[in-house]
């Protein structure tokens, strides 16, 4: 149970929240935006978490639902992983969604919570990075676009206020089959320890990964040494020197296994998406 | 006494619906927490964020302040010492914490939010002390001694701890001459294995609600699987008289041991009494119950086997070395049953074992599913696996070669008796199963391999040798019956199984037959514990007991009505009648409350039925050599697994488990069945994720569901059991325990096969995706190498 | 805008009837149910969304309800195990034997009717997606495997 009590606030508009967090900060009150609240409510039970307030954003008309606008693919934020997966069109995007923790818990566990949470993996931000997508966001000093690549490392670098309201990927992203693996220490009911998500693009191939560095990162380095001569088995492992980043080791694997794990990925990805 | 020659049975073989399920599916089955005392104040514990330390001080200033908050407690309010067998481990930690989650502090309030959020304000400061990582470290000359004072602690005569140093127990198995077999052997084989403690993960956390009356009448609410074994060892360590102490155990969401023997009872007790009697809850978080409250001991053992060049063992050099944690619990008896069964099912006559319990500063081991036998099953199936490559030789006839047998003796002499189960009919079956002979190892693909493995098993009863049960039967007007016994219901279907034995005896059905399912000990009779797969044995047997004394006084009571001798008459299907004239009888309701004369007289009253049952012959080890009948009756068996491993990255599936046991007449085959599958389950989970990782002070990294992984559905093998039935004579109905066995085999047989499958013999556990890559690789680096590999 | 802070009044669509909770923000609708509105059947196992005992079904679809806030579903209608009585998966459960020790069974239970109630008969990859999400100890998943491919046929017969 959560050992401690709080102010829970549910805006109508994006305004609202924004006020909401604004006034709970100016009198002196932690607060925090909650979408599928999963990790919120697990990390306050044993305090890796404390707050004063908890405005919740998943009602929020803007944060929700799954729309095709002007040549892109919105996703609100409030989408939840299960809907996300079962949305067919962006391939990438269903099975990196569909591989967080369970199915039950992909009900609640939103998009947005997903990306910009507490938790370093993130999964479902690697198609929106592979595919060049935006974010909108909305804060304090009014709503912005960003395009991903620009606002993430490692995580969203949202600034104090400010809370992710939609993701965006081009139409194009459709059309890409893409390839994608997972691996776990064991269960795959479990955070990865490797997660690879590539894609052909008419400027080369793509990769992105999560659980190998400790967070997601799409290397452009990385993907010239995948787009350019020589094996498959060569490629990639040019590919993953060139990620910057150290490969974990911890209990859930040792960085030699990881890495192992990235290179065969990367070399049967290529194999794959080259046919 | 035992009618079950005939073939055409009324209750018994017959899968019959579990009673409880219609509550079960409907969620009305109240465990512990689904009713609660009015008034009870909630208990929130904090425990230690270190492995081994000093408690230098502890500040409840600031906790006891929170609004709600009746108390703070610390170790220092409670200067008592428990253990089932050696008095090692106070209630809350004194001077010393011994293990990372050790508790450290309770706090009593109104809401279990305020005991909560007081918790956190509780501030500890610990001086760090070195921490003992595994049992070799901390038998180690110059080791830190864990429990420096560990003479002036209480033990039952059984446990021989040894003072200065780490060794909780010590059992000494000493059979014929090793040291001269050893010489005549034509071969040897040496091995090392471990693996580190784990958790049994019941889905219902632990849980006890204490309550003291004002005449001093202690009352506990408990999921206990013990409810008497925790009245006798509160009675003992607390020193109060134990009819003052009322234990009720409802049913429990689970248990496998670790909810035997005395477990928070004793915290929630002294809680209440610092507090006027009030009732007190204490639950337990997921993470404590897998931390804090203990888990299953680990082990680091070596074994050597001397054989003749057929395969024929003819010594063994055995030592098991078990990580019992920070306190002993029932590790000390865990190893004491490692040691009597630690050849495992195979009649080796020379033998020289030592089995050791040794204190770590790791969370603490009790029971668990196996008692002793899983750990060293592993060793030993690990063994033959090697003595049969060494020699060449097919891991089925090389334990074929070696198997126990009627007639023969078990480690600590005694000879096996005829209701032993056969178990080379049990290791043809599995063989058959598994298609053995088609081949043990078959490359798939590429990188990938198909390989099994097999392995045999056996397990007694781990038990006191006064180890007992009882029954009493009473009857309603309808002429229904009702059972109390001290069994308690953990998911293994006790109330149906009895059921099933009083519905034969007495040819009534079922539904007329109503079991108690609450076992409180002012109200019901004795039984030692629901474990050691022996309570369908043994409370079995004092049902049937119950039901012969009842039949008696019926016809005892119905002679003069019926106007015939007692001897004349039967009880069978509601009736008691004249056996030679069945139309001549009365029905039951007429009787079992007392029997009313047409003229008003009335005579019998209400019939009580009384039945009892004791082990029998069962006697203490001799602290030498081991000798001596540990054993109510052993249930031997095979298993045999079949895994598919991609060895370019290590993943895996198990594709079949396969289990052929002997467990005498199977009273319920669907709910035997369920038991078996449960129980290899539990054995896959244990051989190839079930372990604690810790960090370089001892700290337990993953100590919540999240990252310790269980089983779960989709993971699951295809499952086959196959019973033999060779009648144990003083069974009920002849049947014999059978609701642990199904995990001892699995970790030998698993191990077995996945080292088949990449070629080299692999020692740990948990056998993980990267321990096989890991092993693989380096197979294969040394198949490239100059000197060539060795292939399985 | 609703702002809730302090003891606060709810009202939950919970088994067809509106129920009235008094409960605390802070509060899981685990804890609501079990604590306030006297329902034990949903259970508690982890409080940390792992093992999925307190499994109940948020407009139809499963959800941990120890990770759920109360005070965020008084818009929602929620089943627990109390409002399934009689149901075919139910009866499939005792069929098939699908539980030992039966304290998963709740959740169990109401993933398996969700999951029905929404493919029909489902293929086993889909049933292991659904039902991996409940952890179970005793069974060895046999007996539920064995209960929800029952309940499957069951629905189906009452269906024609």
């Amino acid at each position: 149970m959560i050992p401690f009590d709080f102010t829970y606030i549910r805006p109508q508009s994006s305004e609202e929240a924004v006020t909401a967090y604004r006034q709970a900060k100016e009198a002196g009150n932690a607060a925090l935006y909650l979408s599928g609240g999963t990790e919120i409510v697990t990390m306050a039970r044993d305090r890796k978490l404390t707050f004063d307030v908890l405005i919740d954003l998943k009602r929020l008309p803007e944060c929700r639902g799954i729309d095709r606008d002007q040549g892109e693919i919105r996703f609100g934020s409030a989408v939840s992983l299960n809907d996300a997966q079962k949305y067919g069109n962006v391939p990438l995007l269903s099975m990196a969604a569909g591989a967080v923790a369970d199915h039950s818990v992909r009900n609640s566990i939103t998009v947005g919570g997903n990306i910009a949470g507490r938790l370093p993996y993130r999964e479902a931000v690697l198609p929106f990075l592979l595919f060049d997508g935006t974010v909108e966001i909305a804060g304090p000093d009014g709503n912005r676009n960003v395009g991903v690549m620009e606002i993430f490392d490692k995580r969203l670098k949202l600034s104090a206020g400010e809370f992710l309201v939609a993701l965006r990927v081009p139409e194009s992203a459709s059309e890409s089959t893409g390839y994608y693996r997972r691996r776990q220490k064991d269960s795959r009911v479990d955070y990865p320890i490797m997660t690879l998500c590539m894609a052909r693009h008419e400027d080369g191939i793509r990769a992105a990964t999560s659980g190998v560095f400790g967070f997601p990162v799409r290397s452009r380095r990385a993907e010239k040494a995948l787009s350019a001569s020589g094996t498959p088995a060569e490629r990639s492992r040019n590919a993953v020197e060139a990620f910057d980043g150290k490969v974990q080791s911890n209990m859930r694997g040792a960085a030699d296994y990881r890495r192992a794990l990235l290179l065969q990925a990367m070399e049967d990805g290529l194999r794959q998406l080259e046919g | 006494m035992n009618d079950a020659t005939q073939s055409d049975t009324h209750a018994i073989g017959k899968s019959f619906a579990r009673r409880d399920g219609p509550d079960k599916v409907h969620g009305r089955t109240r465990y512990t927490d689904d009713t609660s005392v009015r008034g009870m104040l909630y208990a929130v514990l904090l425990t230690s964020t270190h492995a081994h330390a000093k408690i230098v001080s502890i500040d409840t200033a600031e906790a006891e302040k929170v609004p709600g908050v009746r108390g703070v407690f610390t170790g220092k309010d409670f200067p008592f010492r428990v253990g089932l067998y050696l008095g090692d481990k106070p209630p809350l930690a004194r001077d010393t914490v011994r293990y990372f989650g050790e508790p450290v502090a309770a706090v009593v309030a109104y809401s279990e939010r305020a005991a909560a959020a007081a918790c956190g304000k509780i501030k500890v400061s610990y001086e760090e002390l070195p921490v003992v990582n595994s049992p070799r470290e901390a038998l180690a000359r110059d080791a830190p001694i864990i429990h420096p004072e560990m003479d002036s602690y209480v033990h039952i005569p059984a446990i021989l701890p040894e003072p200065g140093s780490n060794v909780g127990n010590r059992t000494k198995m000493r059979k014929g001459d090793p040291g001269r077999a050893f010489e005549e052997a034509d071969v040897t084989v040496v091995g090392e294995y471990e693996f580190p403690p784990a958790d049994h993960v019941a889905m219902e956390p632990r849980i006890a609600i204490a309550e003291i009356q004002a005449d001093g009448q202690i009352v506990i609410r408990s999921s206990t699987q013990s409810p008497f074994g925790v009245r006798s060892i509160m009675s003992n360590c607390l020193d109060i008289p134990t009819g003052k102490i009322t234990v009720i155990a409802p049913v429990v969401g689970g248990g496998f041991g670790g909810k035997a023997g005395i477990q928070l009872e004793p915290l929630a007790y002294l809680l209440s009494r610092e507090l006027g009697g009030l009732p007190v809850r204490l639950a337990n978080s997921r993470e404590q119950d897998m931390v804090s409250s203990p888990g299953a001991p680990g082990l680091q053992s070596r074994v050597k086997f001397g054989a003749k060049k057929d395969g024929t063992v003819i010594a063994a050099d055995i030592e098991y070395l078990f990580d019992s944690g920070g306190y002993a619990d029932y590790a000390v008896n865990v190893s004491r049953a490692a040691g009597y069964s630690c050849t495992g099912p195979y009649n080796i006559p020379n033998l020289k074992a030592d089995s050791l319990s040794v204190y770590t500063n790791h969370p603490f081991g009790t029971a668990y599913r196996g008692f002793g036998h899983i750990e060293m099953a592993y060793s030993i199936e690990r063994t033959m696996e090697l003595l049969a490559e060494k020699l060449g030789m097919d891991a089925v006839a090389l334990r074929m070669k070696n198997l126990i047998q009627a007639g023969d003796t078990t480690p600590t002499q005694d000879v096996l008796d005829t209701n032993t189960g056969d178990i080379k009919e049990c290791l043809r079956r599995v063989s058959k199963l598994m298609e053995w002979e088609d081949g043990a190892k078959v490359q798939v693909s590429d990188s990938v391999v198909r390989a099994k493995g097999i392995s045999c098993y056996w397990k007694a009863p781990a038990i006191p040798t006064f180890t007992d049960a009882a029954a009493i039967v009473t009857f309603n007007e309808d002429g229904s019956l009702n059972l109390t016994t001290g069994a308690v219901e953990i998911g293994q279907g006790i109330y149906t199984g009895l059921s099933q034995l009083v519905a034969e005896r007495l040819g009534m059905d079922m539904d007329m037959i109503h079991v108690v399912e609450e076992v409180a000990t002012n109200r019901g009779p004795h039984d030692w514990t629901t474990a050691a797969s022996r309570t369908l044995f043994m409370a079995g047997r004092a049902a049937l007991a119950a039901v012969d004394d009842a039949v008696a006084q019926i016809k005892r009571v119905a002679a003069a009505p019926l106007r015939c001798p007692e001897e004349d008459l039967a009880v069978y299907g509601g009736r008691v009648f004249i056996a030679d004239d069945p139309e001549q009888g009365l029905p039951l309701s007429q009787l079992v409350l007392g029997y009313v004369y047409p003229d008003g007289n009335a005579v019998g009253g209400p019939v009580i039925g009384r039945g009892k049952y004791i082990a029998r012959h069962l006697s203490n080890l001799d602290p030498d050599t081991g000798k001596g009948r540990p054993g109510l009756e052993w249930t031997l068996g095979a298993e045999g697994v079949e895994v598919e491993v991609d060895l370019r990255d290590g993943t895996y599936r198990v594709l079949r488990a396969v289990c052929a046991m002997d467990v005498g007449k199977v009273i319920n085959p669907a709910l035997a069945r369920g038991q078996v599958v449960g129980a290899m389950a539990m054995g896959i989970g244990y051989t190839t994720r079930e372990a604690f990782s810790f960090d370089s002070r001892g700290r337990v990294e993953n100590g919540k569901l999240r990252d310790f992984k269980i089983m779960r559905y989709g993971e699951h093998p295809q499952y086959t059991v196959d019973f033999v039935e060779t009648p144990q004579g003083d069974g009920p109905y002849l049947a014999r325990g059978l609701g642990e066995q199904g995990i001892v085999g699995m970790p030998g047989a698993l191990s077995a096969a996945f080292s088949r499958a990449v070629g080299v013999q692999l020692n740990r556990m948990p056998v993980t995706p990267e321990y096989l890559w890991s092993a693989a690789s380096a197979a294969s680096a040394g198949k490239n190498s100059v000197q060539g590999g060795q292939a399985t | 805008m609703k702002e809730y802070d302090g003891l606060v009044r709810i009202e939950l669509t919970l088994n067809g009837e509106k129920r009235t909770a008094h409960v605390s923000p802070a509060d899981t609708l685990l804890r609501a149910l079990r604590e306030n509105l006297g329902m034990t059947g949903t259970k508690l196992g982890c409080e940390n969304g792992d093992c999925g005992a307190c499994t109940l079904l948020v407009d139809g679809k499963p959800v941990k309800s120890c990770y759920t806030l109360a005070v965020d579903v008084d818009d929602k209608t929620i089943t627990t195990i109390e409002g399934l009585v009689n149901t075919d998966v139910q009866q499939a459960f005792i069929e098939e034997y699908g539980f030992q020790c039966g304290y998963c069974t709740p959740g169990v239970i109401l993933n398996a009717y969700a999951l029905l109630e929404e493919t029909f008969e489902p293929n086993p990859e889909e049933t292991r997606t659904w039902m991996e999400s409940n952890l179970c100890r005793c069974t060895g998943y046999e007996g539920i495997e064995k209960s929800v491919k029952r309940a499957a046929e069951l629905k189906k017969r009452a269906e024609r």
